[in-house]
């Protein structure tokens, strides 16, 4: 046989089973429009009562968000359980009599509510329509005697967000309302819908993904009234997923305790990992009043109150650092050689500069002043100096450096950058050039620097921990609903700012004289037995020393911002506190106190006597710290 | 290359076949993802898909098959490692590993693999020089090539995949020739090595059962019984015959359809998009996608009588059983016949890599058909 001829075989054989094949396929698609034609047409009227005539009604079962943890495990938010009243359209007898009786019972305006009933989709008819949320149990009470008159109305529980600690830590927690339609729109894809709650703020907005969880559905076969006879399936909603935060729930109560009655800000750090151990900005908001829906006139009391309550301080505000800023000042000259921790300069009171006198805010002056000296009393004429030796240009640097200017990465939403000038960036935004006279305000912190309250805690942890620019963060742990932890925040280092040995000892000395010596500005921030080193500083609210333009506050006052930065140690830095407060005046006498009560609260907290344990593992913070 | 015969022969009745299908499938796709705003990223995807697939099916009529067939084993070689990096590396999906993640795409081993399959098994026969029937000794080698992949799909698992790969070997090898004595005595043998399983398990001695997975055993024992677990495996089941039933002689209209507009419907986009169609257009409509199947395995079979040569044959072949493996899995999954097995629709259902073969396996057939009178 010829290589053809088998070729012709094999297709001749293959020919000849072909229509096996062709028999095999029609009878296997035979049997399925058979199977078609007994699931649509025979059964067809059964399967459509199933899905149509509301013999089973589809109820969302909302997943519980997760709960948020401070780091030793206290709960900061939770859920709790609540009555929501929604409309089964398809139940609903007469739409008219039953929207007035609801309306009724309810106190909600009939003409709104039928409004809502009549713009539901043809297709979105099988899903209740949400009517009111968090109903109390009067107006529960009221619908159930109307459930046999008027069938189609539901009543669910359902978990509504809880903060039981009321306004603690209400900028760093955030609330949740209802989803707009914005925001539904760009997460079409994520599983939102209409109705659901969504994190509008802080954590609860920045994790919203992690916290939400995923909503179940019951299918439930219902009889004309609406009631359920029977759960034919349901798919178990999946809880959201829980966070620890690092804040320190009792260091966090002393904080808003100190903040009372005042505006300002307050971030405690861990300067060792960045993680953040209290987060206080005040005025507070009350979570719980978001959670079950504010009126327009309790949300236009907040958003016009004159101490901007809804302000996020502390990652929004941004405040002229003041004499703060002279810690930065003095590392760019000594850092660039420009002067020695023992150059001195004479101060009479103020410096003739250009055509204009910059003053000091000893008015006396405080004669031949060193670096030391001029750190502890805050000598402004030693700064003008100073910086005009070192140069804006590299006193910018050292400051972005540090981690100003730009957002920390702090997780929660909105933080505002802060600003570090230059010459390039005055060229830039002003079209003007450098003057060497707005480089003496910029010394001081009264050009145009600005900082938020965690970039200034950051500045503090930085130079506490020997240049360690930790990104400050909130998130310990993220766990599941099992308890097995999804991810967590470990401590990432932006970068580390060389620094000389000898640079760091002079103003680390300087910033515990500041705090310890007779004369420093802040010696109201002692605490005994531990180091605490700082610096106070003064945002000018009317501004006069460096600009000459009088401004005129707008404010409730025109009392100055007070600034207080420091960090407290046992051997090893345990903390980095920033406070301000807003039109407190001094930062010696307002900031020190505050800081002093959150220091002594933590070593009642026993965060000092871990550093004996940690110091061996952790030699290289910290040397020398604090002799002066 | 382009020869103007191959224009003139060119299969406007596959093609016309082939994009009839696909529309169906998108309209069922675009009600399936259909959301609050319109068209969703999904569907958008969907159609990018479709057009990715379509420039396969004219990139592959361009080549010549034999020089496809000729990189047969290559083609192979890669699907095997595939299927082995997907056990490796791959990343779980649905409970079972499938998926093979190439940096921006996941792609599925499995659904590349079938057409590489059916290439090796039409190289084969068509290399045989010597005359049908085959008996044991001519086929050993495609045995093994056929039970290697099997067995590491099995232990993906992916019962569905497994299924196909059993059903192409069966029904090429019996189309390409093999003696049909050799069909007999294996499924003889099947059957005695079953009975004693069977036996073996009545008497507690060997659970044949435990190679499979739990939910694999469970969807099986649900078939037959879905008020077992009406909370879960049954609940695939349950959802899909009500929205099928429910569409019953002519449907709910598009955009009707109230299991898979209320999402009650699991996977509507994927695997269950017959259920979504059957439900909105009825059972005309369900019966018009199988009637469009049909002609398109008929029309492919036809092409496979009319090839120029046995290699071109067997090919067009493969690729109609592949697709009338898939089209009969997945219907008789919807409608509640075979378990649950997660085997996609093909033409219909949302997925990038059963799009791209599915079309890419049709481009052969028609490549088969535009060069059956040429010669060289």
């Amino acid at each position: 046989m010829t290589l053809e001829d088998q070729g012709k075989l094999q297709q001749r054989i293959f020919a000849q089973r072909l229509p096996l094949f062709t028999v095999l396929v029609t009878l296997v698609f035979s049997l399925l429009v058979l199977r078609l034609y007994y699931l649509q047409i025979v059964r067809g009227q059964h399967f459509s009562r199933l899905a149509e005539e509301n013999r089973i009604s589809l109820i969302r079962v909302r997943a519980p968000r997760g709960i948020v943890f401070d780091r030793h495990g206290n709960v900061l938010v939770t859920n709790r359980p609540s009555f929501s009243v929604s409309l089964d359209l398809d139940a609903v007898r007469d739409v008219d009599a039953t929207v007035g009786a609801v309306a009724a019972a309810l106190g909600l305006d009939r003409a709104e509510l039928a409004h809502k009933v009549r713009s539901v989709e043809p297709y979105r008819r099988f899903e209740p329509v949400r009517v009111k949320e968090d109903a109390s149990r009067q107006e529960v009470a009221a619908l159930e005697s109307l459930r046999y008159e008027y069938p189609g109305v539901l009543v669910e529980v359902e978990p509504r967000r809880s903060y039981p600690h009321g306004t603690l830590a209400s900028h760093v927690l955030g609330y949740v309302g209802q989803i707009n339609v914005a925001e539904l729109k760009a997460r079409s894809d994520l599983g939102y819908r209409m109705g659901d709650s969504i994190g509008k703020l802080g954590i609860e907005k920045e994790l919203d993904a992690e916290l939400k969880g995923r909503d179940g559905f019951q299918q439930m076969e219902v009889d004309s009234l609406g009631r359920g006879i029977k759960v034919l399936s349901s798919i178990p909603p999946i809880p959201g997923h829980s966070v620890t935060l690092t804040i320190d729930l009792a260091l966090q109560q002393v904080a808003e305790e100190v903040l009372a009655g005042l505006s300002g800000a307050i971030v405690a750090i861990d300067p060792s990992d960045g993680s953040v151990l209290a987060a206080a900005s005040s005025p507070a908001i009350d979570p719980n009043s978001f959670s079950h829906g504010l009126s327009q006139q309790e949300w236009d009391l907040l958003s016009h109150d004159a101490r901007h309550p809804l302000q996020n301080r502390i990652v929004q505000a941004q405040y002229p650092p003041g004499s703060v800023f002279k810690i930065l000042t003095a590392i760019a000259a000594l850092e660039s050689g420009a002067i020695t921790t023992t150059t001195s300069y004479s101060c009479r009171g103020a410096m003739r500069y250009g055509n204009r006198d910059f003053r000091c805010w000893k008015k006396e002056g405080h004669g031949e002043i060193s670096l030391h000296r001029a750190l502890v009393e805050s000598c402004d004429v030693y700064f003008y100096q100073v910086g005009l030796k070192a140069g804006i240009d590299e006193i910018a640097r050292v400051a972005r450096e540090f981690g100003l200017g730009k957002a920390t990465g702090l997780e929660l939403g909105g933080e505002a950058p802060g600003l570090i000038p230059d010459s390039a960036w005055k060229r830039r935004v002003r079209k003007e050039p450098w003057y060497s006279g707005e480089t003496l305000s910029a010394a001081i912190g009264q050009g145009y620097d600005l900082v938020t309250p965690v970039q200034a805690a950051l500045l503090a942890a930085t130079v506490a921990n020997g240049g360690s620019v930790y990104r400050p963060h909130l998130i310990r742990r993220v766990a599941d609903n099992a308890g097995s932890t999804i991810r967590t925040g470990a401590a990432v280092a932006e970068r580390t700012v060389v620094l000389k040995p000898e640079t760091l000892a002079a103003i680390r000395s300087g910033l515990w004289g500041v705090v310890n010596e007779p004369g420093g500005t802040a010696s109201g921030a002692r605490v005994p037995g531990l180091a605490v080193a700082g610096k106070t500083g003064t945002a000018q609210v009317v501004r006069m020393a460096a600009r000459g333009e009088r401004q005129v506050a707008t404010g409730l006052e025109s009392k100055d911002h007070a600034w207080f930065v420091c960090y407290a140690a046992n051997g090893t830095a345990q903390v980095a506190i920033a406070v301000i407060v807003e039109h407190g005046g001094h930062g010696g006498s307002v900031g020190a106190p505050i800081a002093r009560r959150l220091i002594t609260e933590l070593k009642s907290l026993g965060y000092f006597q871990e550093t004996v344990a940690r110091a061996d593992a952790a030699p290289a913070t910290a040397p020398g710290q604090g002799s002066p | 290359m382009i020869d103007r015969r191959l224009l003139r022969d060119f299969d406007w009745v596959m093609l016309g076949l082939t994009l009839t299908l696909a529309a169906a499938g998108a309209v069922g796709v675009y009600s399936a993802t259909h959301g609050a705003g319109g068209v969703t990223p999904l569907f958008a995807d969907h159609l990018r898909r479709l057009g990715v697939g379509l420039a396969a099916l004219l990139l592959v009529t361009l080549v010549d098959y034999h020089l496809i067939l000729h990189y047969a084993w290559i083609a192979y070689g890669f699907g095997i490692a595939a299927l082995l990096a997907v056990d490796i590396v791959g990343m779980v999906g649905m409970g079972a590993q499938r998926w093979l993640s190439l940096g921006v795409v996941s792609i599925q081993p499995s659904e590349f693999f079938k057409l590489a399959l059916v290439f090796v098994i039409a190289r084969y026969f068509s290399g045989l020089r010597k005359p049908s029937p085959f008996l044991w000794a001519d086929i050993w080698p495609i045995v093994v090539a056929t039970g290697v992949p099997f067995l590491l799909v099995m232990k993906q698992p992916d019962l569905g995949t497994a299924m196909i790969i059993a059903g192409i070997f069966v029904i090429m090898l019996f189309v390409a020739g093999v003696d049909v004595r050799l069909f007999a005595w294996t499924a003889g043998g099947g059957i005695s090595v079953a009975t004693v399983l069977f036996g073996l398990d009545l008497l507690g001695i060997f659970n044949p059962l435990r190679f499979m997975h739990d939910y694999q055993i469970k969807r099986i024992k649900v078939l037959f019984d879905p008020d077992l677990d009406p909370l879960g495996a049954g609940y695939h089941i349950s959802q899909s015959k009500i929205a099928i039933g429910s569409g019953g002689l002519t449907g709910k209209g598009f955009l009707g359809g109230t299991q898979s507009g209320l999402n009650f419907l699991p996977q509507q986009h994927t695997d269950f998009i017959y259920s979504v169609v059957s439900e909105e257009w009825g059972f005309v409509g369900s019966v018009a996608v199988i009637a469009l199947m049909v002609l398109l395995i008929l029309w492919a079979v036809q092409t496979a009588r009319g090839a120029r040569d046995f290699a071109g044959s067997l090919l067009a072949m493969g690729v109609a059983t592949v697709f009338f493996l898939h089209c009969a899995i997945n219907i008789g999954m919807t409608t509640g016949m075979l378990p649950v097995v997660g085997i996609p629709l093909p033409l219909l259902s949302y997925g990038g890599s059963s799009v791209l073969t599915t079309f890419a396996g049709i481009g052969l057939i028609m490549n088969v058909k535009m060069r059956r009178y040429l010669y060289g």
